[in-house]
């Protein structure tokens, strides 16, 4: 548990108001026939009602094997999408780099419901299975809730997780960065024609999305240092 | 000039809301730069001492009384402010320490996003100089057992340093690396030289110089420590058992050469950046343990990584091409853009 009570609960305050989010974006990005980001938003979902589980003990939901199946496949998910997304970027002349292919226009008319960048997402999968399986204790404990109570000194590969931690704070600066470009028009005649190509089809709320990112990265580096 | 890839990128993340601010914003969005790119570093490195700071042991005495520790031995009107400082956060350590690790995480956001990047860097200048005093009792540089082998001058001051060489200062022609821009290559030069000459400095002084000090100050890292870095550590004083003399004067040697290196030619200073690399790589992992985070209750990441850092800003930068452009960019904006326009005040 992190430092005061009031503290944690705050945290998973965050979390399930992500979770709350990410499902309303979903739901209403179906309805409005907006561009969503289908994948990420699912995962956020999951992700803030496990989290609020390990943050504040009385909100654990379902037990560690559960919630392992499901991250393991989230990664596996994002793991083909990353694959995917690299070589639709290889196919356009090799310039996707680490980004992935929204460096290419072909790529906005590839998977448009899915998030462009599934790298991070793919880091947010394997950090809450690392979460699940560091710390001994919680793999015997009913649910997720007992896994960040104390348990720090006997936690498994703690370099994974320094190394997830530093991950996800870069991915957090990295949303930071790229805030500015969360902007309503296009301005180059490139970007007008991407966006002509994809009619009546704007991303829904990218900004809020993105600040819930920021909050589930943030809570996420917490999670982390705190199984140190 | 905008690229298709670089539209592309803007389309992403571009298809929505109304503000035409905003839209001005992203139509002059631009790529990281070198510059950017370790400011967001920097960044990363801000987050992550805001998350440590919210670990549980912080919220306890053992911060204030860590904090107190600090004073000892630096003279009084170093050391009383110190004091007064640990009395308040021991009387209010949830409240206090809430707001410390607040702060850091939104200087850590605030460098991130590029609005507020020049204040937040200032406010770092501030936060950083007011924690190396009140925190980091100045790094121990006036006690006489500082040493750069374990964090010296202080992990803080090297945020503030940071802050400077990194600060958003509009192009004013081409320079030949990073940190030169917002203070000239002259002085970015002699800053190094302080810094690194320092760090000589420190490694000379008589704690350093006994038979056992290394040895002694390394061994007792690894109690707490995950079991391939304690035997690191294990190794490594192993090494400097009995010859702390020389390991102190052969990393003066290094330490002062790197400080020299700086006002050679191009090629040579790239010799001297790469070697400042190596020796910060070595001082995290083997004198400093990755900031002991493995072990718990770290504050930060100490020095290592933000040597690392500010050694990168000095890396020579292709010639013609401007401290402040992209890769990408051609060579001819460098005297007609800068990089504030519109908000992007990387």
């Amino acid at each position: 548990m992190i430092g005061p009570s009031w503290l944690a609960d705050m945290f998973g305050l965050v979390v399930i108001a992500v979770a709350l989010f990410s499902a309303a974006r979903l739901i209403a990005s179906r309805r409005r026939r907006r561009l969503g980001q289908v994948d990420a938003d699912g995962v956020h979902v999951v992700m803030g009602v496990a989290m609020a589980g390990m943050f504040v003990p009385r909100l654990a939901t379902f037990p560690n094997p559960a919630w392992e199946i499901v991250f393991a496949a989230g990664a596996l998910w994002f793991g083909w999408r990353a694959i995917q997304v690299r070589r639709a970027g290889a196919g356009h002349g090799g310039q996707g780099g680490g980004g992935g292919a929204a460096d290419l226009p072909g790529s906005l008319r590839y998977s448009q419901n899915c998030c462009p960048y599934p790298v991070p997402h793919l880091i947010d999968c394997v950090a809450m299975l690392y979460a699940l399986w560091a710390v001994p204790a919680i793999r015997s404990a009913s649910g997720p809730a007992a896994g960040l109570s104390g348990m720090a000194g006997g936690t498994r590969l703690p370099a994974l997780g320094l190394a997830l931690a530093l991950a996800v704070c870069g991915y957090v600066v990295w949303l930071g960065d790229r805030m500015q470009l969360l902007a309503p028009v296009e301005a180059s005649a490139v970007a007008r024609t991407i966006a002509a190509s994809l009619p009546g089809r704007s991303l829904l709320a990218p900004r809020a999305a993105t600040c819930c990112k920021i909050a589930m990265g943030v809570a996420m580096g917490l999670m982390l240092v705190d199984l140190l | 000039m905008t690229s298709p890839a670089a539209a592309a990128r803007r389309a992403v993340w571009a298809r929505a809301g109304s503000a035409p601010r905003g839209a001005e914003a992203a139509a002059t969005w631009e790529a990281p730069d070198a510059r950017r790119r370790l400011q967001l570093a920097l960044a990363a490195i801000w987050l992550l001492a805001g998350v440590l700071q919210y670990q549980p042991s912080m919220f306890t005495r053992a911060f204030s009384q860590m904090l107190a520790a600090t004073s000892a031995g630096n003279p009084a009107v170093i050391a009383d402010p110190i004091t007064w400082a640990a009395r308040i956060i021991a009387d209010h350590p949830t409240a206090t320490n809430a707001t410390f690790a607040t702060i850091q995480l939104a200087l850590g956001l605030g460098i991130a996003w590029r609005r507020s990047v020049r204040i937040a860097l200032a406010a770092s200048i501030a936060w950083s100089l007011a924690v190396w005093w009140l925190g980091e009792g100045l790094g121990g540089v006036l006690t006489g057992g500082a040493s750069p082998v374990s964090g010296a001058p202080g992990a803080v001051v090297l945020y503030a340093l940071l802050a400077v060489l990194l600060w958003p200062a509009p192009a004013a022609g081409p320079r030949s690396f990073v940190a030169a821009r917002p203070v000239g290559a002259r002085p970015a030069r002699v800053l190094w030289l302080v810094l690194w000459g320092s760090l000589a400095y420190f490694a000379l002084q008589a704690g350093n110089r006994t038979t056992q000090g290394l040895h002694d100050m390394i061994a007792a890292l690894a109690a707490g420590e995950p079991g391939w870095l304690a035997s690191t550590d294990r190794g490594a004083a192993s090494l400097l058992a009995h010859h702390g003399l020389l390991a102190s004067v052969l990393l003066a040697v290094v330490l002062a050469a790197i400080a020299a290196g700086i006002f050679l030619p191009a090629p040579a200073v790239r010799v001297t950046v790469a070697a400042a690399i190596v020796v910060s790589a070595v001082l995290w992992v083997v004198g400093q343990d990755l900031g002991e985070i493995l072990a718990g209750g770290a504050t930060d990441v100490n020095s290592g990584p933000l040597l690392l850092l500010i050694a990168l800003a000095y890396w020579p930068l292709s010639a013609g091409r401007p401290a402040g452009l992209p890769a990408s960019a051609p060579a001819g904006r460098a005297a007609t853009e800068g990089d504030d326009s519109a908000g992007a005040g990387r």
